[in-house]
C-alpha cells in the first residue's frame, strides 16, 4: 500500500514540476492565435476525470496554488477555479463511468467554457465600464474561448495519452475513489 | 454512500469559505500570506533559472544555425570579402546595441540620483488573463518589501515603465504590468506644461501592448504621436519615466468623452531584465 502511495506522489510531483516549467517558461511556444493554454487546468481536469474526486481535488488545489503564487493577483482564485473544475470533472466521472475519448473531449470543452466564464466575469468586475458588456462577450468568445478550446483539447488528448502510459497507478490497481 | 456525498459537499463548502477568506486577506498589500511562496521559490527558482538558461542557449544555438545558413547563402551570391565585411558589421551592430543598453542603464542613475536602482531578472512569465503577473528574482532579502503605503516602480533596460511591484516574498517579487486591467498610472504629455492624463490597462487592449488614456480636459492638446511620461503624482512612480506613445484619439458619442490609446514602449514578451526604483520621490 505504501508503495502505491509513494508511486502516486512521485508521479504526480514529476507531472506538476514538468507542467510548471512548460507553463511558466515555455508557454510562449504553445500560443495559438494569441492565447496561451493553461496546462494546470487541463491536468486538473484530466486527473479528476481519470482518477476521481480525491486525486482531482488534491491536484486541483496544488495546481491552483502554484498558479496563484506565481502569477495570480490574489491567493485563492486559481485554487477555487481548480477545485470546482475537479469536483465537476469527478462528478461527471461518477455519473458516466465510461472513459471514452469523445466523453473526454466533451469534458475538456465544458471545463474550458467554465474556466473562461469564471475568469472573465472576474476580469469584467475589475475593469467594469458602461456599454462594454456586448463587445466584451464577443471578444471573449472569439478571441479567447475559440483558440482556447482548440489548444486545450489538443493538449488534453496528448496528456491523456501520456497518462495512459505513465500513470500514477499500476494497471492492476483499482481506483477505489471512483466507485463511491 | 449518502454520507460520503454529504461529507464531500461539507468539505467543499468549508474549503470554499477558507479560500475566500484567504483571497481577501492576501489582497491586502504586504499581506504575510504572500510569504507562503517563499519555500516554493527557494526550491523551484534555481531550477527555473537553470532551465530558462538552458532553453535560452538552445534558442541561441538554433538562431546561430539559421544565421550561419543565411551567411552561407550570402557567400554564394557575394565575394568573400563582402561576406567578411557583413559579418564584421553584424558584430559591430551587436556591440552597439549592448553599448546603448549600458548607456541607458547609466543614464537612469544620472536622471534619478535620489533613487537606488536594483537590477532583477524575470523568473516566470504570465500564463494568461488574470494570471498575468510575472515574477522577478528580488524580494525582501534585497530590501524590497511593500505594504499598503509603499511599492516600487519597475522599468526596463531602456528606462521605459514596466509596472510596479505587486507583492514580495523573501527571495522573489511579483510585478504588475501597466497593461494589466487593474493598473492605473498618472501621466502627462511629455512637453513643457503638457496635459495631465490617467493611464489604465484594459483587457481588450492589452494583447496589442496598448493602454487607455483618459481623464484629460476637453481643451487638452493631445495628438497622435505624443509621448506620455509618468507625472509623479501619487508618489509611486517617479516623474518623467517614458510610458509610451499615443496611437489613437477617440471621441465617444454625443457626450464627447475623450480618451486615447497608448502604445506602451516596453515589450513584455521579450523582457528578461528589469530595474526597480527604490526610494521615494519628494517634490
Amino acid at each position: 500500500m505504501n508503495n502505491v502511495i509513494i508511486r502516486k506522489v512521485l508521479v504526480y510531483a514529476v507531472y506538476i514540476i514538468l507542467i510548471s516549467i512548460i507553463q511558466f517558461n515555455l508557454s510562449n511556444y504553445l500560443t495559438v492565435w494569441g492565447v496561451k493554454p493553461n496546462i494546470f487546468i487541463i491536468f486538473t481536469v484530466l486527473v479528476a476525470f481519470m482518477y476521481g474526486f480525491s486525486d482531482g481535488v488534491t491536484i486541483g488545489i496544488s495546481c491552483g496554488l502554484i498558479m496563484d503564487l506565481y502569477s495570480g493577483r490574489f491567493l485563492g482564485v486559481g485554487v477555487l477555479i481548480c477545485l470546482y473544475l475537479s469536483v465537476v470533472s469527478s462528478f461527471l466521472l461518477k455519473k458516466h463511468f465510461k472513459k471514452s475519448l469523445p466523453l473526454a473531449i466533451f469534458h475538456i470543452i465544458v471545463a474550458t467554457i467554465l474556466y473562461h466564464g469564471i475568469l472573465y466575469s472576474l476580469s469584467l468586475l475589475v475593469s467594469w465600464k458602461e456599454n462594454i458588456l456586448i463587445e466584451y462577450a464577443i471578444w471573449v468568445v472569439t478571441a479567447r474561448l475559440g483558440p482556447s478550446l482548440f489548444i486545450n483539447t489538443l493538449l488534453f488528448v496528448i496528456l491523456l495519452i501520456i497518462m495512459k502510459f505513465i500513470s500514477p497507478y499500476k494497471k492492476n490497481i483499482e481506483i477505489l475513489d471512483t466507485e463511491n | 454512500m449518502k454520507k460520503t456525498k454529504k461529507n464531500r459537499i461539507f468539505i467543499i463548502i468549508i474549503m470554499t469559505l477558507f479560500i475566500l477568506s484567504m483571497a481577501v486577506y492576501s489582497s491586502v498589500p504586504g499581506s504575510p500570506l504572500n510569504f507562503i511562496s517563499t519555500p516554493f521559490s527557494f526550491i523551484t527558482d534555481p531550477g527555473v533559472q537553470f532551465i530558462a538558461g538552458v532553453f535560452k542557449n538552445v534558442e541561441g544555438y538554433f538562431s546561430l544555425i539559421t544565421e550561419t545558413d543565411e551567411i552561407r547563402k550570402a557567400n554564394i551570391e557575394l565575394e568573400n570579402e563582402v561576406a567578411h565585411l557583413r559579418s564584421r558589421i553584424n558584430e559591430l551592430e551587436e556591440k552597439g546595441r549592448r553599448w546603448e543598453e549600458l548607456k541607458h542603464a547609466l543614464s537612469i542613475k544620472e536622471t534619478f540620483a535620489d533613487y537606488q536602482i536594483v537590477g532583477a531578472r524575470v523568473l516566470t512569465r504570465e500564463i494568461g488573463d488574470w494570471f498575468d503577473l510575472f515574477r522577478i528574482n528580488v524580494g525582501k532579502r534585497d530590501k524590497i518589501a511593500i505594504d499598503d503605503q509603499t511599492s516600487y516602480a519597475v522599468v526596463d533596460p531602456n528606462m521605459n515603465l514596466v509596472g510596479r511591484i505587486y507583492s514580495t516574498d523573501y527571495i522573489s517579487s511579483k510585478v504588475m504590468p501597466i497593461i494589466n486591467e487593474g493598473s492605473i498610472v498618472s501621466g502627462k504629455v511629455n512637453v513643457p506644461g503638457g496635459a495631465m492624463v490617467r493611464i489604465r490597462g484594459e483587457l481588450l487592449l492589452k494583447d496589442q501592448n496598448l493602454c487607455r488614456v483618459d481623464n484629460f480636459s476637453d481643451d487638452a492638446l493631445i495628438q497622435v504621436g505624443d509621448e506620455i511620461v509618468t507625472s509623479g503624482l501619487g508618489g509611486l512612480y517617479p516623474p518623467g519615466i517614458p510610458v509610451g506613445v499615443i496611437v489613437d484619439i477617440i471621441n465617444e458619442g454625443q457626450k464627447v468623452e475623450h480618451s486615447a490609446v497608448l502604445r506602451v514602449y516596453t515589450n513584455y514578451k521579450t523582457l528578461n531584465d528589469v530595474f526597480i526604483f527604490k526610494g521615494s520621490f519628494t517634490e
